[in-house]
């Protein structure tokens, strides 16, 4: 027994000092071909100034391209974790339209992303009609001050906010009026 | 004299640098780079690690003697330090003791009181735990160590660390044998070199020295031993609740150890501050790297030699400890008790016999 345990003592000790003394390649990414060939490369990364390649379709920061988006309200309803608000203004008339042909309808007035919250699951890239709510491949943002993790994406100006509301106030008391007249019509 | 002009310095650039090694050393076996931001290559790491240390607030505990606990640290450095004192420099230089080894089983003793004293003073019931781990280690090995320390002294016949040297050199009086056998009646004293030592005047102190390895890695608390700290299971041993200063102070007395019982094991069994190189033919290599007695020469020698084996003894066990993995309490008793212990008294026996 006694020559077994000096044995494998021996082993271990010889396959230490052949590492010591072995000259290490570079580390390379997990993607290329000879990442699992049996090499002696340096298995760490130095961190802030390499970072690991990530895969092409990552899953880390959400992103919303606000010109594309129709503020339909689905991301908000199907997050788990209520981490998007949407504060939404109808516009009468129609706006624009986005890259894949929607009629954009309502002017998104607030599109804040709290991703301290976040628990990236992608439930909201999936059900998002127009693919303007996107997963990024940027996953290095942590800061100490954790009102940082609230990302905006509105890029309307408190004036214009209040304008736009102040039109579509006015065109629903139209409305109402209208309303009114018609049924005052109908009675009579 | 010699421990405050020439250990004392030593000691502080030798644990400075013997901990920039040690991560190297681990970083390099682990297929790793190692610090190497600081300076070139990471130099200076410990060197700031170091300040750092001391600008580290002190934190006292509730309840506690802070008398006592900030001078605890202090004695444990000054002993472990003063064991210096005995140990020899070169041919000329030596700390002229005649009580050499006996002082340092008296340092070992006392070490052990310290650190319990430490685990106890620090009122938690961790740092007491840890400390009473570490008193069952120490005490269990000094048995087998003081063991291992009693061969050579016997083999030698003096516990002047200084005289033990000089045994092992060219210039002892009494003839050296090949392999310690008279019988042969070829005396090795104009071949010098690595002829000399200890471990080649009777190869059975060679087995002795590997007893005498295993017990002062565990004297050191160094892996595979290292239960009173088991770094990557625990938060800390018996000082778990030393911060700044103090905890550099008690990290300091850990690598002194660790050169303590490296230089102690060198000046034993491998011929102290004798070249290794032995003479051959027209090639006077022993005379060469040794110098004449009493000249700047053998001086300059004497401490190269001597820092040379020290270091690689400790680059040793530097790939020890990251090579091999801890053992479990109920082994490392074992170990010491039912395998140890017996074998060293076997190998007395041996000794005996091959002195007669």
């Amino acid at each position: 027994m006694i020559k077994n345990i000096c044995f494998s003592l021996l082993k271990n000790l010889w396959m230490t000092i052949d590492y010591f003394f072995k000259k290490k390649k570079k580390s390379v990414p997990i993607q290329n071909e000879i990442y699992f060939q049996n090499e002696q490369r340096i298995s760490t990364l130095q961190y802030p100034k390499k970072t690991m390649e990530v895969p092409p379709r990552g899953r880390y920061q959400l992103h919303n391209d606000i010109d594309n988006c129709i503020v339909c309200d689905k991301c908000v309803k199907i997050c788990p974790v209520n981490c998007i608000t949407i504060e939404a203004i109808p516009s009468p008339t129609l706006i624009g339209k986005t890259k894949d042909g929607k009629a954009k309808r309502i002017y998104p007035a607030t599109f804040d992303i709290d991703m301290a919250k976040c628990c990236f699951c992608g439930l909201c890239t999936t059900v998002c009609p127009t693919h303007c709510l996107t997963m990024t491949s940027r996953y290095a943002y942590s800061t100490s001050n954790i009102h940082n993790h609230h990302f905006s994406f509105a890029k309307m100006k408190p004036e214009s906010i209040q304008e736009k509301k102040k039109i579509w106030n006015d065109h629903q008391k139209k409305k109402q009026e209208e309303k009114k007249k018609q049924t005052t019509i109908t009675i009579f | 004299m010699s421990t405050l002009l020439f250990y004392l310095p030593f000691l502080g650039f030798f644990s400075l640098s013997s901990v920039f090694f040690e991560r190297k050393i681990a970083a390099f076996i682990q297929r790793r780079i190692g610090p190497n931001t600081t300076g070139y290559q990471g130099i200076g790491q410990t060197t700031a690690d170091f300040f750092k240390l001391l600008q580290k607030s002190w934190i006292l505990p509730h309840q506690i003697n802070g008398y006592l606990f900030y001078l605890l640290p202090y004695l444990l450095f000054i002993l472990t330090f003063s064991a210096f004192a005995v140990l020899p420099v070169h041919s000329n230089w030596f700390g002229n003791h005649v009580w050499g080894v006996l002082y340092i089983f008296f340092v070992l003793a006392m070490e052990i009181v310290l650190i319990v004293l430490i685990g106890w003073i620090s009122q938690n019931q961790y740092a007491l735990l840890a400390s009473f781990r570490t008193a069952a280690q120490m005490i269990s090995y000094e048995i087998p160590f003081s063991l291992c320390i009693l061969i050579v002294i016997y083999f030698a016949g003096t516990v002047d660390l200084q005289i033990i040297s000089l045994q092992q050199s060219a210039w002892s009086s009494p003839k050296i044998y090949l392999l310690g056998l008279s019988a042969t009646k070829i005396t090795v004293n104009h071949i010098g070199g690595f002829l000399l030592f200890h471990v080649m005047q009777c190869p059975i102190l060679l087995l002795v020295y590997g007893i005498f390895f295993i017990t002062s890695l565990a004297i050191c608390k160094r892996a595979p031993f290292d239960f009173p700290e088991s770094e990557s299971e625990l938060v800390g041993g018996y000082h778990v609740e030393y911060t700044g200063w103090n905890f550099a102070l008690l990290m300091f007395v850990e690598y002194s150890y660790l050169l303590l019982m490296s230089m102690l094991g060198v000046v034993l069994f491998w011929g102290s501050w004798y070249t290794p190189l032995p003479n051959i033919g027209p090639y006077l290599f022993a005379q060469w790297t040794s110098g004449t007695q009493g000249t700047f020469s053998a001086a300059f020698w004497g401490i190269f030699w001597l820092i040379y084996k020290t270091m690689f003894v400790v680059f040793i066990k530097m790939w020890i400890r990251w090579s091999l993995p801890r053992m479990r309490y109920d082994q490392l008793m074992l170990l010491c008790w039912k395998k140890l212990f017996p074998w060293t008294l076997l190998l007395f026996l041996g000794v005996l016999f091959w002195q007669i």
